[in-house]
């Protein structure tokens, strides 16, 4: 018969014996790489018939999924191979939920370079958000980012901005912005007042380090073009380069020499004149003409 | 012995039950249905028919567990058919056991029959299809076990409708502790992070079983990996019908 | 030794939702000894189900002790010579009399040979032989209940506990249910059964236990169950002078003129002499002289009256 002193120990024999085969089963490697059966995640059109009613808490787990995903892969190897189709599927089984959209845009334009996916997801946003969502306006202003940005499409990025810019919700700055971007569309402190925005509204600690990084990485582009604007002037004016940035201080063309914010120097390459800062190695492409 | 009877005449209830009929039927016209389905697909059609194949399997295993388990008991108990079998020298645990038993047994009848059909269908697909599919089943079987047991707990001491709302969040629940933990494991608080952990290790795994995607890719699965989750299964089960066996130890039949 | 012991016994229930206490069983003393015939009654929700699940193992007491055979009731081994019929039972109706009958015998694991024999001697008894075969869905009530019985008999028990085995069923269907018990007790079997059908019991109980509102109130023979209470006496006789008229209603406890015939009701055997004696001096002529013998029934309405 049960009596307790046999139950008792047929649990104590049991339960540790579960919890390490449980951490075998984990270890194996029919268990490891789970996520990453993406391969078998298939369309969201068919997904939504396929979930009966419970599409839209089928696409809450997928995005919940997606943003582990992203996680890992951004800590560990920087692959994102499933990330596109796993916010494709997501945004197809939720379709009017905004953040999806915004968070995945910015997540493939910033971090995987798909910016033309990261285009067609802020787009299908577009078109599928309710324009009452709050956060409605952040789309068309990533958009326009990603034109301005990696586009340098700066036309169809000031329209985008201009949308955003008359949608409820949009910081104050936004509308002097686009007359900016109109304007002059090929301006650092354009992109440097966007990169403000983005790092104030990104939660992840490891995104605000990047974009800062990026902010002060077009601080320096910026600053080097002033540089080379005013090596330009002193060549004009006596013939020949500078050979150290402190001329062209005491020749009284800049009032002074710019304040690298890696805490870095601004340098004259002696050998082609060209401008550098000693703490970033490559100048960001993006800007020049 | 005693035990044997009780499974043999659950069986033999569940035998001469027109449900499992009905569902069996479906099963079948689910399996045959993926020959049409296949037919859809550009390539690789037997993915299909396997990916038909082995879901039918688990799925209508898993409402017959779900569906008969939650009856298993409550309907003797209601029904007062237990009154006859208590008074007899057998012990509870002993009738519960052989309701189990009973169960199992209409399990492996109808997984064998719904795998026959499905592994004849392959092999009309493929001269010599890969056998490995039987590895999933095994699995499927193993997980219809855990789950037949645990319909079997909640019908010890609940209504059939609770215990049938139970036993399906705990399949739903079941498949998603992986991501429970993991979700848990990204939190910063840490109470989240043991809290996630524990319910890890406590409710069943029920994604161990789960080596249809494998199976269906050729992507080879060791029988260490099977012997590992056919234990895992085999313990658990026992420590849930030990949980029953004490709770109906202890209840009156009024 | 007493084949069923039963000492200070008492069940409560908790019901509803905030667990409220009922006593369905307050400190039952109770034995019943070898071959007798034990009728429990009492009127419904009296407590009697309640005592025989306990016996059966079905329910525990909340406090108290029961003994069969001298062992303990939650001794297991003892259920090999109890047979049990449920209150209105149900059974496996997807199974045929022969096949209900194997599927009891095999909890008992008696073997193969045994069993087929004794389920014809038992279809037999209790008259289903020809139905064997038949599903027990298309049983009625009254073969349901024989059926029942046969499943209580499988193990040839040495001591059978019948829940209300007459209710429900039609005059003959009692008839042959009350043969069968007797039939058992020339077997030599003990038979406890509980039932609020008086005339059941009283024709072929050897002893009694009475049941209201969990308590036991009266247990003992039959007779001196009933003889121990007053009977009563009903005497006719031819009307007479008014003086002995008087003397009778003075000492009757009930005198009515009818049909110019004197109905006089007494309550003892001394009254009942005064009374004829006055009849025999007032030249009266005595027509009849009926003892009343006091039912089961009346003794139920009057515990229920007194209370």
């Amino acid at each position: 018969m049960l009596n307790n002193k046999k139950i008792l120990i047929m649990f104590g024999i049991i339960l540790p014996l579960l919890y390490s085969l449980q951490k075998q089963i984990d270890l194996s490697p029919e268990r490891r790489g789970r996520i990453e059966d993406m391969k078998y995640l298939p369309s969201g059109r068919f997904l939504k018939g396929a979930a009966l009613a419970y599409d839209e808490i089928l696409g809450d787990l997928l995005w919940i999924k997606t943003v582990i995903y992203f996680g890992e892969h951004y800590l560990s190897n920087k692959q994102y191979e499933w990330l596109s189709h796993m916010l494709d599927v997501s945004t197809d089984l939720n379709p009017y939920f905004e953040y999806p959209y915004e968070a995945g845009g910015v997540m493939l334009a910033m971090e995987t370079k798909e910016i033309d996916r990261s285009i067609a997801l802020f787009k299908k946003g577009m078109k599928n958000v309710p324009q009452t969502d709050k956060r409605y306006w952040y789309l068309p202003f990533f958009l326009g980012f990603d034109y301005m940005y990696f586009k340098k499409d700066f036309a169809a990025a000031a329209r985008y901005m201009e949308q955003a810019a008359r949608l409820p919700g949009h910081p104050e700055y936004l509308p002097m912005l686009v007359t900016r971007l109109y304007a002059n569309a090929n301006d650092p402190e354009v992109a440097i007042a966007f990169l403000k925005e983005i790092y104030e509204n990104t939660e992840n600690e490891d995104m605000k380090r990047d974009i800062d990084k990026r902010i002060k990485e077009i601080i320096v582009e910026r600053d080097i073009r002033l540089l080379e604007k005013a090596r330009n002037i002193f060549r004009d004016r006596y013939g020949q380069y500078p050979d150290t940035l402190q001329e062209l201080f005491k020749s009284g063309i800049i009032n002074m020499i710019p304040y690298e914010p890696f805490g870095g120097k601004y340098y004259i390459d002696q050998k082609d004149g060209s401008i550098h800062s000693t703490m970033v190695e490559e100048r960001l492409g993006v800007y020049i003409d | 012995m005693k035990i044997a009877a009780i499974a043999i005449n659950t069986f033999r209830e569940a035998v001469r039950d027109k449900i499992l009929y009905t569902l069996l039927f479906f099963a079948i016209a689910m399996i045959a249905s993926s020959i049409l389905l296949g037919k859809l697909v550009i390539g690789d059609q037997t993915k299909i028919i396997k990916d038909m194949g082995l879901a039918s399997i688990s799925l209508f295993g898993v409402l017959i567990a779900i569906f008969v388990g939650i009856g298993l008991v409550f309907k003797e108990i209601e029904r007062k058919t237990i009154y006859t079998i208590i008074a007899k020298p057998i012990q509870r645990y002993q009738f519960l056991l052989g309701k189990y038993l009973g169960l199992i047994l209409t399990l492996v009848v109808e997984v064998v029959i719904m795998s026959t059909g499905f592994i004849l269908l392959l092999f009309y697909y493929e001269p010599s299809p890969d056998m490995d599919i039987l590895k999933a089943i095994l699995l499927i079987f193993f997980e219809l076990m855990l789950i037949t047991s645990i319909a079997l707990l909640f019908s010890s001491f609940s209504t059939p409708i609770m215990s049938g709302v139970f036993t399906l969040s705990m399949y739903v629940i079941g498949h998603l502790t992986g991501d429970l933990k993991m979700l848990g494991s990204k939190s910063e608080s840490a109470a989240v992070k043991h809290i996630t952990e524990f319910m890890y290790y406590l409710l069943p795994n029920l994604e161990n079983f789960n080596i249809k995607a494998k199976v269906v890719h050729n992507i080879p699965v060791s029988w260490g990996y099977i012997l590992y989750a056919m234990s895992y299964g085999i313990l658990y089960i026992a420590i849930i019908l030990l949980i029953s066996a004490i709770i109906f130890q202890r209840r009156d039949f009024k | 030794m007493n084949i069923i012991e039963i000492k200070n016994l008492s069940k409560e229930f908790r019901v509803g939702f905030i667990m409220k206490k009922i006593a369905a069983l307050t400190d039952l003393n109770l034995s019943v000894e070898e071959g007798e015939i034990f009728g429990f009654i009492g009127p419904n929700g009296a407590g009697k189900t309640t005592t025989v699940k306990i016996l059966t193992g079905l329910i525990y007491p909340t406090s108290g002790k029961a003994w069969i055979f001298g062992r303990d009731i939650r001794d297991v081994n003892i259920k090999r010579d109890i047979g049990f019929l449920p209150e209105n039972p149900y059974f496996y109706d997807y199974l045929t009399a022969r096949e209900f009958l194997n599927f009891y015998a095999r909890l008992f694991s008696i073997n193969k040979r045994e069993i087929i024999a004794r389920i014809d001697t038992l279809l037999d008894m209790v008259d289903l032989l020809k139905y064997k075969n038949v599903q027990l869905r298309r049983f009625s009530k009254g073969m349901l209940q024989r059926i029942g019985i046969a499943q209580a008999l499988i193990n040839d028990p040495k001591l059978v506990i019948l829940d209300e085995p007459m209710s429900g069923l039609d005059p003959i269907g009692r008839t042959m249910i009350r043969d069968i018990i007797l039939r058992m007790k020339d077997q030599g079997k003990t038979v406890f059964f509980s039932s609020h059908i008086l005339s059941d019991v009283e024709m072929i109980c050897d002893r009694v236990g009475m049941l209201f509102n969990g308590r036991l109130k009266d247990i003992g023979k039959l007779d001196t169950l009933l003889s121990t209470r007053v009977k009563s006496i009903e005497i006719s006789a031819s009307l007479m002078d008014d003086i002995y008229m008087e003397s009778i209603k003075r000492l009757a406890a009930n005198c009515i003129l009818m049909d110019e015939k004197l109905f006089v009701v007494v309550n003892n055997e001394t009254q009942k002499d005064e009374v004829l004696k006055i009849i025999e001096k007032g030249n009266g002529q005595l027509i009849s002289l009926i003892p009343r013998r006091e039912t089961l029934e009346d003794l139920f309405l009057k515990e229920i009256n007194y209370r």
